[in-house]
């Protein structure tokens, strides 16, 4: 990626950018990212971004977490150590119940946190993509990877539906 | 203008199923009078928990300031009107007192050292003190927030954005009061049907149980005012929300079901286990039936995202939550009231949706009251958007 000359605009408000988005995909420009300083709703349909798969993770995950857990409960009090706890049966008990459903919640929160780190190769040492733009403060961005030549059309496309500015640069990575 | 849910031919055949109802239970009070009575309470309950649970969720929308929900709010409000309704079924239940609660009896009182220690409370002229003072403190906010509602209106006078301030703060003071009321009533209406028995978090288990029913209830109404473009303005993303917080409250109520159930279990102790002992051999199914509607279908219904934007899907976990509802309540009510096991094949059910027919057309009177959407609302534009 590196080198890809980056066409970046910024917006004031989360209802410009994304009326902007909605146009800029109509009109055929492929948005390669926004940057907002919050999620902005009906961002994900602007984009034309496919629903996320984040959501199968964590229900894998999760799938594993209950079952490691009533698995591993099931050995434990079964066939390790099984203990006479006021005559009541030793597997297929209510007392399962709690663990497996706290383990199956810590493990899609912590699974589905983790993937996402991962595959978006996020960690403190990755720098920042857009450094100093605002979009971690007040402003809204949409950056583009436009073919060459095609820059100057879409900066001017990008000033008629309200940008407050356009820029070209370097792309990260 | 509103035309509302009904038109005139659902309307009759509303009715006719309200006189059934209302036929079946005046011929049960002869027949089987226990069962009949035990019947009018779980309908009571159903229809003041739809009502309640409207208005509970009305006031934590207003207190949160939320801004989605405002195209769905006159469907809320029109639910939580109902209340009067629910205060003649109440009205009724009092009326059986003697029929239904166990501990109206004084002879028996007088032979039971737990019962008199708790005659101070269980008392039948109290209970009905307390019946009135918790529906009149319910219908006053329900009435405060109706009045605000319909500042905002076109053409009323009033500052819509000094009502939607007004709501909020009303909001926060009447949820405490509710809080507290629904515990009380909960208590007294439900729980002291088994006078032995206690358990602390039985309160709060039928607060949810009642906002889930309401949400339910909501999400069904919302879809047919849709379908016939009185609510035009509903857009996916509102069933989405609607589908979500539904969700969230199904899986609450199996979570506060199972902590009642775990830990009655885990102690072992006879006077705590004596609610589920009563509950076991022919009540076995319709509590096995409760955890399955109101929790394990819409759970598989509703995980995935689309099917929260789906009407059908929605309206399916919706009507499965209902059906879970009456079961609940059912196992909740009819052990202590009548011995033996009749599940709800017989009046229960006539009586039940004689009292829910009865519920929609309340809910359609007082909605065509009012304009579907209140067009000066602040938070507006912001739901409009938001679908």
């Amino acid at each position: 990626m590196a080198g890809t000359k980056l066409v970046v605009g910024r917006w004031d408000g989360p209802d410009t950018v994304l009326a902007a988005a909605r146009a800029a995909r109509a009109a055929g420009y492929s948005c390669r990212d926004a940057y907002t300083p919050f999620p902005v709703h009906g961002m994900d349909a602007a984009l034309g971004l496919e629903p996320s798969w984040l959501g199968k993770a964590c229900l894998g995950f999760a799938l594993a977490g209950l079952t490691g857990a009533l698995g591993f409960q099931f050995w434990v009090s079964v066939f390790d150590w099984p203990m006479n706890v006021g005559g009541k049966s030793f597997s297929a008990s209510p007392a399962l119940i709690p663990v497996a459903f706290e383990l199956t919640v810590l493990c899609a929160g912590l699974g589905t946190v983790a993937t996402f780190l991962v595959f978006r190769g996020l960690s403190p040492a990755r720098r920042p993509e857009l450094e100093g733009l605002g979009a971690t403060d007040d402003r809204f961005l949409l950056a583009f990877a436009p073919e060459a030549g095609a820059e100057a059309g879409l900066k001017a496309f990008l000033l008629e539906h309200g940008a407050r500015d356009v820029r070209e640069l370097e792309a990260p990575r | 203008m509103n035309r509302g849910l009904l038109d005139a031919r659902a309307r009759a055949a509303l009715w006719c199923l309200a006189a059934v109802g209302a036929a079946a239970f005046i011929r049960g009070t002869q027949a089987a009078p226990a069962r009949t009575w035990g019947a009018l309470l779980i309908a009571a309950a159903f229809v003041v928990g739809l009502a309640a649970g409207a208005l509970a969720l009305l006031a934590m929308l207003h207190a949160a300031a939320a801004g989605w929900h405002a195209v769905l709010r006159r469907a809320l409000e029109a639910m939580a009107g109902t209340l009067p309704l629910g205060a003649g079924l109440v009205a009724l239940v009092v009326a059986g007192t003697h029929q239904i609660y166990h501990w109206s009896h004084e002879e028996a009182m007088l032979q039971d050292a737990l019962l008199r220690a708790k005659a101070p409370w269980l008392d039948a002229a109290g209970f009905a003190l307390r019946s009135a003072a918790y529906l009149a403190l319910w219908y006053g906010g329900y009435a405060l927030l109706r009045r605000l509602s319909r500042r905002q209106d076109e053409g009323s006078p009033g500052d819509p954005v000094a009502a939607a301030r007004q709501a909020r703060g009303v909001s926060a003071v009447f949820l405490v009061l509710f809080g507290v009321s629904f515990s009380f009533a909960s208590v007294d209406w439900l729980m002291s049907v088994e006078p032995h028995w206690f358990s602390t978090i039985f309160p709060w288990y039928q607060f949810v149980g009642a906002l889930l029913s309401a949400l339910a209830a909501a999400c069904v109404l919302v879809v047919v005012l849709r379908r016939r473009g009185v609510l035009a303005e509903v857009g996916p993303a509102h069933l989405h929300d609607l589908g979500k917080l539904t969700f969230a409250m199904s899986a609450f109520w199996a979570y506060l079901w199972f902590c009642q159930y775990l830990l009655i279990w885990y102690s072992n102790i006879p006077e705590e286990t004596a609610f589920f002992v009563a509950r076991r051999g022919g009540w076995t199914g319709l509590l096995a039936a409760s955890l399955l509607l109101s929790f394990v279908v819409p759970f598989a219904l509703l995980l995935p995202a689309a099917a929260k934007r789906s009407e059908a899907r929605l309206s399916a976990a919706a009507a499965a939550i209902l059906l879970g509802r009456a079961a609940d309540l059912c196992v909740t009510v009819m052990p202590g009231v009548a011995r033996h096991a009749h599940g709800m094949a017989g009046v229960e059910s006539l009586v039940l949706f004689g009292a829910l027919a009865l519920f929609v057309l309340v809910f359609d009177r007082v909605f065509r009251a009012a304009p579907p959407v209140a067009r000066r609302d602040p938070y507006l534009e912001e739901s409009l958007g938001h679908g």
